[in-house]
């Protein structure tokens, strides 16, 4: 879908800053952009940014008291950063939260009802249709209480939840975590589907390094609040840095867990 | 039938309808409990409020008289017209509109993400803040609230029970007071069509899915100051009617706010998050201290015992069944 060359920036972030409780400083300049028809991952260890930088685009942050203190978030060209998350939810950014929250005590029909909140009544129908086909497992599991499903079910609920906005651009945070890698696959699977299919644009946060390169066009990564490499994502993928902090391979293949842990040379990138 | 089980039946009847009206305050609790994680300890004082500005619109009291006079050394009390029940209603939902709007931007929103201790402190606030506001606007005095709901015992029921004792009993018949009867079918109707309401509107579902995770429901679009100023105007709403009941009953005064404690044991047998579980810990509640008082009470431990019967039964709850009779399971994935 993403077509080198002639790429449209739906959503440019402008070297962010932003302040939890007026004074943990998270983010310390970050900046990227999200082109049209593309996935974007956004990588990075613990504590990296990743959620915030996501929260921060969505405009979650201020229900944590998060504040973006400096620098812009430009989505098809106009300034996001004051709007409110239903705001950006009619204008087609919609994120997807870490740990899925679904609606525990509703129906999965009813999580993804509620996803279309925002929507006319035909559009709603047609959205279910469409997330259906895409999570037939959703369909057969339409009556059960959300919090009674599996992790992964819950994972697709999120997801499906999400799609029923009508979404331009989602905003997924970690869709991996704590799922099987069978189920990572499947669900990247569906994200690259749905990003072919339907023109959906992805901005996903992820850990698994490995996977999230593999289905991505480009990518950054994020070390403690600041972006410290940015490229397509094959590119990424054959740097040897990133080789060796975040897919654990060295020049000789996969190294042993024990000599990385006290082979502790300063990353290229940071000298 | 013997004149004695059809007293005790009698006495059952009547607390059923008792019940009714705890049920009717308990559901303007669960109703925010649901929607915004909040106990409201102001629901009795909303209910009074609610009465007041009823009886006030009605006999075209002039609000804040006092203050009025005392500041421009004039003597106005009455506009001297009076408004007729049904718009004097009207006119009071949209007080308590306003009401629900004044509570959800001044308070609401610069708490959001606290602790439920401090929402919930800032209730208790609002709670006397509201009774001395009441107080000022429509002044203290004890009134009489009349919508043209009859009241009094039904003599219909009356000749009809009289016929059911057995053959030279001394019964006089059932005294069941027609009020209690029309409350009853009106707070049946309103928690009908407030269940029918939270499962199959959009409002409703998105009011569920606020009670169930706040940000989420912020991530897919939906506004939770609009669903918590619908909340608070639906629990107004309730708080009108369990008014216009308890007060007809009881007449308008201060007392009527401390219904609010009668419901929390109801909440704590039907389970803060139910709806029914609200209308049937009532009952149950309504039931079980008229009898308790009848056959255990009176003969034996010398009466009284409406005032702690409720508590002592949510207490043993509590203890055996913490989520209540209805109440949403904690879902706990294994």
């Amino acid at each position: 879908m993403l077509d080198a060359g002639k790429t449209e920036t739906l959503l440019e972030v402008n070297n962010i800053e932003v302040i939890y409780n007026h004074v943990i400083l998270v983010l310390k300049g970050v900046s990227l952009t999200v082109p049209k028809g593309g996935i974007t991952a956004l990588l990075g260890g613990n504590g990296a940014g990743k959620t915030t930088t996501l929260k921060a685009i969505s405009n979650l942050l201020q229900a944590e008291r998060g504040e973006v203190t400096k620098g812009s978030i430009i989505y098809r060209g106009d300034h996001v950063a004051d709007l409110n998350p239903a705001d950006l939810v009619r204008r087609g950014v919609i994120q997807v939260m870490e740990g899925r929250h679904c609606f525990e005590h509703l129906t999965v029909e009813e999580n993804l009802l509620t996803g279309a909140y925002t929507r006319s009544k035909a559009e709603t129908k047609e959205g279910l249709e469409m997330v259906y086909t895409y999570f037939p497992r959703l369909k057969e599991r339409r009556t059960s209480q959300a919090g009674y499903t599996s992790g992964g079910e819950q994972q697709m609920c999120a997801i499906g939840r999400a799609l029923m906005a009508r979404p331009e651009t989602i905003l997924l945070d970690e869709p991996s975590m704590g799922l099987a890698p069978q189920l990572v696959e499947e669900i990247f699977t569906i994200v690259k589907n749905l990003n072919e299919q339907e023109g959906v644009s992805f901005l996903i946060a992820e850990q698994n390094t490995n996977v999230a390169l593999r289905f991505a066009h480009q990518g950054y990564i994020l070390e403690s609040g600041r972006v410290v490499m940015e490229g397509p994502a094959a590119e990424l993928r054959e740097n040897p840095d990133v080789k060796e902090f975040y897919l654990g391979m060295g020049d000789e293949g996969r190294k042993s867990f024990r000599d990385t842990r006290s082979y502790r040379r300063r990353k290229r990138w940071l000298s | 039938m013997s004149a004695d089980f059809l007293n005790l039946l009698e006495v059952a009847i009547n607390g059923l309808m008792a019940g009714v009206l705890y049920s009717l305050v308990a559901l303007g609790f669960v109703l925010i409990f649901k929607a915004s994680g909040v106990f409201n300890y102001a629901q009795g004082v909303m209910a009074l409020f609610a009465a007041q500005t009823l009886v006030g619109i009605q006999t075209g009291q002039v609000p804040f008289a006092h203050l009025i006079n005392a500041i421009f050394g004039t003597e106005v009390h009455y506009f001297g017209w009076n408004v007729p029940a049904l718009l004097a209603i009207l006119f009071t939902v949209l007080v308590m509109i306003l009401f629900a709007w004044i509570v959800v931007k001044v308070i609401l929103v610069r708490l959001v993400g606290q602790e439920p201790i401090i929402l919930f402190m800032a209730t208790i606030g609002l709670a006397y803040f509201m009774e001395g506001f009441g107080d000022m606007m429509w002044n203290s005095e004890v009134k009489r609230l009349d919508v043209g709901i009859p009241s009094g015992g039904s003599f219909w029921i009356e000749d009809v029970t009289v016929q059911w004792a057995a053959e030279g009993e001394r019964y006089f018949g059932m005294y069941v007071d027609v009020l209690d009867i029309w409350a009853t079918v009106i707070a049946v109707a309103l928690v009908a069509s407030l269940a029918a309401f939270a499962q199959y509107t959009k409002p409703g579902r998105a009011m569920r899915a606020v009670a169930d995770d706040p940000t989420a429901a912020l991530s897919v679009g939906i506004s939770l100051n609009k669903i918590w100023i619908m909340v608070w105007s639906l629990a107004g709403f309730v708080a009108i009617v369990a008014g216009i009941m308890w007060g007809a009953k009881s007449g308008v005064q201060f007392s009527l706010s401390l219904i609010a404690l009668k419901a929390l044991p109801v909440l704590m047998l039907g389970g803060f998050t139910s709806i029914s579980g609200a209308i049937v810990g009532g009952l149950i509640i309504g039931v079980g201290e008229k009898l308790f008082e009848y056959l255990i009470g009176v003969p034996f431990l010398g009466g009284a015992t409406e005032n702690w019967f409720a508590y002592v039964l949510a207490l043993i709850f509590l203890v055996f069944r913490p989520q209540g009779l209805f109440g949403e399971k904690i879902i706990e994935r294994v």
